[in-house]
């Protein structure tokens, strides 16, 4: 039992538990310490990009109204929000935030193997973060190249912050690739090697399962992110030319010579597709202990759902040309990438099929994780299957740069991806802080938030059905083709998305007053099975599990047996404690 | 060459496949009796028992390949654009390679050779020996990067620089990268000298640290060797 004698090595030596104030909240080597922190800063740069999202929706409704909003400061929010809002918001909460918190505890270890490395992690992230901000302040400002900072023009004068703005978002981005590479080693070799006695792979709870892939994901697609943004540095600050081809800026001739801009879209999407799924997949594993818990019912299909986790990590990796249709390629490789596209459907279906047949014969909650998480299931249908239509390169051609582009990557990877990070965060706070969110203003939160995604992205995808172009500042005379009942829509889209968006700070409102003032939780306020609801504290203390390590029986979707005396099972409730049904005694 | 590629592919997906269905073929929702658990939970890592930092090690080792194998397929990208595609002459001219990159390749091979035998002096429980060696290998691969950083001066006073053309920008980014990941190495390195100093330090505690430190330093090896046949050879 070697893996046992890792997992009980605290045994040997006291816990440390952390004594001053510093060394507890803030140089914290505790895992849910950091989770907190990854949580907290993650939701505050959040919150930057919802209000870069609101400024441009408020130029793309009331054209010309706000002085404010000059074109150059539009691309750069546009460029700002959808940088933050894939990576320093999604990535971070749901790996460095979700990921730190639930790995140790879903699997009963007392902490991530490195606890060390996991608080340099952090440091590390804040530190990306900050340098992102500072793009704002650098003369010039920041990067308006469009979140994918395509060259040439990512580093022309055309374009906002071409000389400083775009060096600090290539900064950022590097250090936070180290950030990410530290405490990926770490939720990888925690999830391998620190799991409690009798925690097999196949018994842990699908969270962890999804959160585990999309890092092996990440650690594997971030490294062409970083090697695009060294030698794009290079570029804009050495003079190199591997993206810059011979180029003339304002009439003048550049030193520039025989870069290739298409290396940069190549090596950009070998992460950027994966990156989809580093985002989907933890919420794809953590949709389903939601569904499961609050259905009352086991998760239906489970190995058909590790499977199908395992076949979509892979295959993530061979779509990635799916994205690049319009940059012109051999009509074999568009044949190619559209198959695997279309291929990476059938797991996926597999995934929501089960997700709906959990539900048949469940004792159905509709507490607020659990709206949240059928909110997901409709969200991400409604812009999945948009997806089918954008992965064959003829439909792509001429929808790529319209608005129905913008409704399927905000439904499928903006909106659904963050309904689980709302539905997780109601679930999870409980355990967090020992309190439950307030249940009214959730509901409220949900109903806006869901209703109001529709409102918003429906008359997108009818936009851009019209050829309405995105990236667009203003459009003016140049869309007299799309008929003028339909201009009326921006307005319409405009108005409602400043209703979700305020909507969002009765959230921000409910995590705070909650914290202080929220019903008192519980341990298991959700009577649910997997270990991290089974400590003896909560909050769980330094060392997650007091005395001794939990050992585990079974898997984590025991609900509902038939003979057991409760409709749950604890993981870690041994097969004779288990009395049956009118032999209670 | 591609058959070579197509079979490992194809190697590396049965094995994938082997483990991967015999652990993952469980039917953990199955309820077996009492005491059973324990028997079911073996053949997971119990068996494996490894030190969580070699896992680590191993992982971040498939990093730095996915790192250096981007880099690389950049290089030839790079290298083949402007053959094809109407774009006529390539802009791509060879550097000419300093010679003093054949005594550097020698240095860190033989810092490589110097490491393995500090491991295998831990083994034979030789604590001097093990110094030795670990000195050898570090004050080697010290000598590398201060051979490639001449290098790096021949090539820039031979009239490449950075912006000379895309040849020389690549060896300069490839080997700074390569020299980065092996002053990370160095750094590790010294913390284990400095723990090695201290009397108290039994050396079977050094045995790990130094086992990886020799892994990683193989790895590095191994990274350079394939970069440096690829930049003799382009």
């Amino acid at each position: 039992m070697a893996y046992a004698a890792i997992a009980d090595r605290d045994h040997d030596h006291p816990l440390h538990e952390p004594q001053s104030f510093l060394t507890r909240y803030i140089w914290s080597q505790d895992h849910k310490v950091i989770a907190i922190q990854y949580t907290i800063t993650a939701i505050a740069i959040g919150f930057v990009a919802l209000a870069l999202s609101v400024l441009m929706r408020l130029q793309l409704g009331f054209p010309h109204s706000f002085s404010l909003i000059a074109p150059q400061n539009y691309y750069q929010f546009i460029t700002l929000h959808g940088m933050i809002m894939v990576i320093y918001l999604l990535t971070a909460l749901f790996l460095g935030g979700f990921g730190n918190y639930l790995i140790p505890l879903m699997c009963g270890a007392r902490d991530m193997v490195f606890p060390y490395l996991n608080m340099v992690s952090y440091w590390v992230y804040l530190l990306a973060v900050l340098v992102l901000v500072a793009g704002f302040f650098v003369p010039g400002g920041a990067t308006g190249a469009g979140w994918t900072l395509y060259p040439p023009q990512a580093i022309l004068s055309g374009s906002p912050g071409a000389r400083w703005g775009i060096v600090c978002m290539l900064a950022s981005l590097a250090i936070f690739i180290v950030a990410f590479t530290m405490g990926g080693l770490n939720y990888v070799t925690t999830v391998l090697q620190a799991r409690c006695r009798g925690m097999t792979m196949m018994r842990m709870p699908l969270s962890v399962w999804g959160i585990f892939m999309a890092t092996v994901l990440g650690l594997l697609a971030f490294p062409a992110l970083f090697v695009s943004a060294v030698m794009m540095t290079l570029d804009a600050l050495a003079g190199t030319s591997f993206f810059m081809p011979a180029v003339s800026s304002m009439g003048q001739p550049l030193a520039y010579n025989g870069g290739s801009p298409l290396l940069f879209q190549h090596l950009f999407w070998f992460f950027g597709h994966p990156e989809v799924y580093i985002v989907a997949l933890p919420a794809f594993g953590i949709v389903s202990d939601l569904l499961s818990t609050h259905a009352r019912r086991h998760i239906f299909g489970y190995r058909m759902m590790v499977w199908a986790i395992l076949a979509i990590g892979c295959l993530s990796f061979v779509v990635w040309a799916h994205h690049m249709y319009v940059s012109g390629m051999n009509p074999y490789f568009g044949f190619f990438f559209a198959t695997t596209t279309l291929i990476i459907a059938v797991p996926t279906a597999i995934k929501v099929y089960n997700w709906v047949l959990t539900f048949w014969r469940g004792d159905i909650h509709l507490t607020v994780p659990m709206l949240f998480a059928i909110g997901f299931i409709f969200t991400f249908i409604n812009g999945g299957l948009t997806g089918l239509f954008l992965g064959n390169v003829t439909v792509d051609v001429p929808l790529s740069a319209t608005y129905f582009v913008v409704a399927h990557f905000h439904l499928v990877m903006g909106v659904s991806p963050i309904l689980v990070v709302f539905g997780a965060l109601y679930h999870w706070y409980p355990k967090m802080t020992g309190r439950m969110l307030d249940e009214t203003l959730g509901r409220i939160h949900f109903w806006i938030t869901f209703v109001g995604t529709y409102m918003i992205y429906m008359p997108m995808y009818y936009l851009g059905i019209l050829g309405l172009p995105r990236r667009y500042y203003a459009w003016d005379e140049a869309i007299q083709f799309i008929p003028p009942s339909a201009h009326t829509m921006n307005k319409w889209i405009t108005i409602t998305a400043l209703f979700v968006a305020a909507v969002q700070l009765v959230f921000l409102f409910n995590l705070i007053w909650s914290f202080f003032k929220g019903k008192p939780a519980g341990g298991n306020p959700w009577r649910a099975t997997t270990l991290e609801w089974q400590t003896p504290d909560t909050p769980p203390k330094h060392g997650n599990w007091g005395e001794r390590l939990p050992v585990v029986y079974r898997w984590a979707y025991d609900y509902s047996v038939p003979g057991a005396k409760e409709d749950f099972i604890p993981q870690n409730v041994p097969p004779d404690k288990l009395a049956p049904v009118g032999h209670a005694h | 060459m591609n058959i070579w590629v197509a079979y490992g592919a194809l190697a590396t997906g049965v094995i994938i496949w082997f483990f991967l269905v015999r652990r993952l073929s469980t039917r953990s929702w199955e309820r077996h009796g009492s005491g059973v658990h324990l028997r079911h939970a073996r053949g997971d890592v119990g068996e494996v028992g490894v030190p969580p930092a070699r896992i680590a090690l191993w992982v971040f080792l498939a990093v730095i390949t996915s790192l250096f194998g981007l880099f690389i397929s950049a290089y030839f990208i790079r290298m083949g654009h402007g053959h094809g595609a109407g774009h006529g002459i390539s802009d791509w001219h060879p550097v000419s390679k300093p010679t003093i990159l054949w005594f550097n390749t020698a240095m860190l091979v033989l810092s490589s050779a110097a490491m393995q035998a500090a491991r295998h002096a831990v083994r034979l429980n030789q604590r001097e020996r093990v110094s030795g060696y670990l000195f050898a290998g570090g004050g080697l691969a010290i000598f590398f990067i201060g051979g490639q950083l001449v290098a790096w001066q021949q090539l820039h006073d031979a009239g490449y620089g950075l912006t000379s053309g895309p040849a020389g920008a690549f060896f300069y980014v490839l080997t700074g990268v390569h020299g980065l990941h092996l002053l990370g190495g160095l750094a590790v390195w010294l913390k284990t000298v400095v723990r090695m100093g201290t009397r108290a330090v039994e050396l079977i505690e050094m045995q790990l640290s130094i086992e990886l430190c020799t892994v990683y330093w193989h790895y590095l090896l191994l990274v350079w060797l394939v970069m440096f046949v690829l930049l003799l050879s382009t």
